[in-house]
């Protein structure tokens, strides 16, 4: 469990795997408060604090971002760019979390600049897992400008 | 044993000496031939009966050479007409490869090589020739010309140049046959791997959903959230649909893509009413308006796939054709150029977003929350293997307010596959 509060932007379409990222992120971490965003859209509003999320306080910067690779709208891919686009969030750690396994798709995440490219797992105690040690080395060991 | 090659030099072997002929070439595997100036052979292998096709038994070919000479249909073919011009020209050296029937009516491809042999004056004897059977070797050409126009596709008119002295491609343009093949067989695996994987990722992530949803289920049973059960149970059941549905239209994708065997005549009219009544609820909920020309063409194929091929397009347009029902207008019709026949099923929505546009006769092209009405994301990709099995082309145009998707057929059945149509420079669709 991190030491502080921890912000973690989720943008994922696919409302079965929100709802197991959620429960399994509250079950590893109370400390952590997490933002679910369903598409591109929405990812880039929140991104560059556009209504209805301008209020830093409701809204705030993420320590990590989860970002899903298939979304409506636009493409995973897309949302990294804009978010390395941005300044404020130029170090933010974006952790690709996703079902495809493709070669294409890691090799498309690291040089858009993902930090790291996590394959959602089977099973709810693997989600558990995977996502507190994520949680733990992004968020709490992790150092960034 | 490399063959012959006679020298004029004083000491070379007595090329007119059976005996020196038999220790030479007798276990050639090239026929070989010596011929005096009257064309008579002196001497030939047993590899020679073998190349020209002499029946089984044939001890020696005296007879064979004499029919050679006195058959008129010998006179007139390549080898016959080779040794004529040997006689009148007496070259040094001549090559020939064509095909050609030999005296016992089998079809060969031969390629003959025949050198002059000079006696110690210089003045010449006759001839040695050596006969390479290459008919296997044409067939295996044939065989990659098969494959490369009827299976891959590929256009040879560029580099099916004869070459005017063989009669055959050269090598440099087999070679390139053979590079092209390989490039595009790369292509196919290319293709199918991120197929594997796109299927690979439609099917974990509804396994990846109830695997994960369990866990969540479980839990709230343990803590009596009753709400959040039926919550969480909903999305299970969603996900095992979608899991259903996905290996479904995968098993379609590959049974459906399967060579075309029996066919039968289905008249495209009756059929599109067919598949327009199997729709109607569908066509209803969307508003949807669809016209279809009378004179649609009588097409041969198999009627359930065809049938399905026009359903998936037809269900596409409605489906995603325009938002606005009052301009939900689908138009099914017929065109013809350059003797082949079109059919294009043509809506007034955007239909096909452009991000996906390239490679929407793909499986999965569409993210799945891109998808509508339950689709599974394979119907077009359905109906491009449909009409590829069929021989058909098939197209999607898109300009600003159109999308068609255009099926070009030949009638009758085609050796070759028919190309698809180049794509159209469009105009708006103006009221049917």
């Amino acid at each position: 469990m991190t030491a502080h509060l921890v912000n973690i932007l989720l943008i994922e379409d696919n409302a079965a795997h929100a709802i197991i990222i959620r429960h399994a992120v509250q079950q590893v971490d109370p400390n952590v408060r997490l933002f679910h965003l369903q598409d591109g859209a929405e990812a880039t509003k929140y991104i560059q604090s556009k209504a209805p999320y301008d209020d830093v306080n409701k809204y705030p910067r993420p320590d990590v971002v989860f970002l899903d690779l298939n979304l409506p709208g636009s493409s995973g891919f897309m949302i990294l760019r804009e978010i390395r686009a941005e300044g404020e969030f130029r170090y933010t750690p974006v952790v690709i979390l996703t079902s495809s396994e493709s070669r294409e798709d890691i090799r498309n995440a690291y040089k858009e600049g993902a930090n790291a490219y996590l394959v959602k797992p089977i099973g709810f105690l693997a989600f558990k897992e995977v996502l507190g040690t994520a949680i733990t080395f992004w968020a709490e060991h992790n150092q960034v400008p | 044993m490399a063959k012959p090659k006679p020298s004029k030099a004083h000491g070379s072997p007595d090329y007119m000496n059976p005996a020196t002929l038999e220790a030479l070439f007798g276990q050639s595997a090239y026929g070989i031939i010596v011929i005096d100036l009257e064309s008579t052979i002196l001497w030939e292998n047993q590899a020679f009966l073998r190349v020209m096709g002499a029946p089984a038994g044939l001890r020696e070919s005296r007879l064979l050479g004499v029919k050679m000479k006195e058959l008129p249909n010998v006179q007139g073919n390549p080898v016959g007409a080779l040794i004529l011009r040997l006689i009148h020209d007496l070259p040094e050296r001549m090559t020939l490869e064509e095909p050609f029937e030999s005296v016992y009516g089998k079809k060969m491809f031969v390629k003959v090589e025949v050198h002059r042999i000079d006696g110690g004056d210089g003045a010449p004897l006759g001839f040695i020739g050596s006969f390479e059977d290459v008919t296997i070797f044409q067939r295996e050409e044939q065989k990659i010309r098969t494959i490369a126009e009827e299976f891959l596709d590929l256009d040879l008119s560029t580099i099916d140049k004869k070459d005017a002295s063989t009669g055959h491609s050269s090598k440099q343009e087999r070679m390139e046959v053979v590079e092209q093949l390989v490039e595009r067989l790369r292509q196919r695996e290319q293709d199918l791997s991120v197929l594997i994987h796109t299927i690979s990722h439609h099917l974990r992530t509804p396994i990846i959903s109830v695997s994960g949803l369990m866990g969540v289920v479980r839990q709230a049973a343990h803590e009596g959230r009753i709400d959040d059960m039926n919550q969480v149970l909903s999305e299970i059941e969603s996900s095992m649909s979608r899991l259903s549905r996905t290996f479904r239209s995968v098993v379609e994708y590959n049974d459906f893509g399967a060579e075309v065997e029996e066919t039968t005549r289905i008249s495209t009219n009756n059929m599109i009413e067919a598949v327009l009544l199997s729709l109607s609820k569908l066509i209803a909920q969307h508003g949807a308006t669809i016209i279809v020309d009378p004179n649609l063409p009588i097409l041969t194929g198999h009627r359930k796939r065809v049938q399905r091929m026009f359903l998936e397009v037809i269900k596409n347009a409605v489906i995603y054709g325009s938002p606005d029902q009052s301009d939900h207008v689908i138009r099914v019709y017929p065109e013809t150029g350059e003797g082949i026949q079109y059919i294009i099923v043509e809506d007034r929505g955007p239909g096909i977003p452009d991000s996906v546009a390239h490679h929407i006769f793909q499986p999965f092209a569409r993210s799945h929350d891109d998808l509508k009405e339950d689709q599974t994301g394979v119907g077009l990709a359905l109906a491009h293997r449909i009409a590829q099995a069929h021989g058909w082309g098939i197209t999607v145009e898109l300009s600003q307010g159109n999308c068609r998707i255009v099926f070009s057929i030949s009638q009758p059945n085609k050796p070759k596959p028919t190309r698809d149509r180049p794509i159209q420079k469009l105009q708006p669709i103006g009221p049917p």
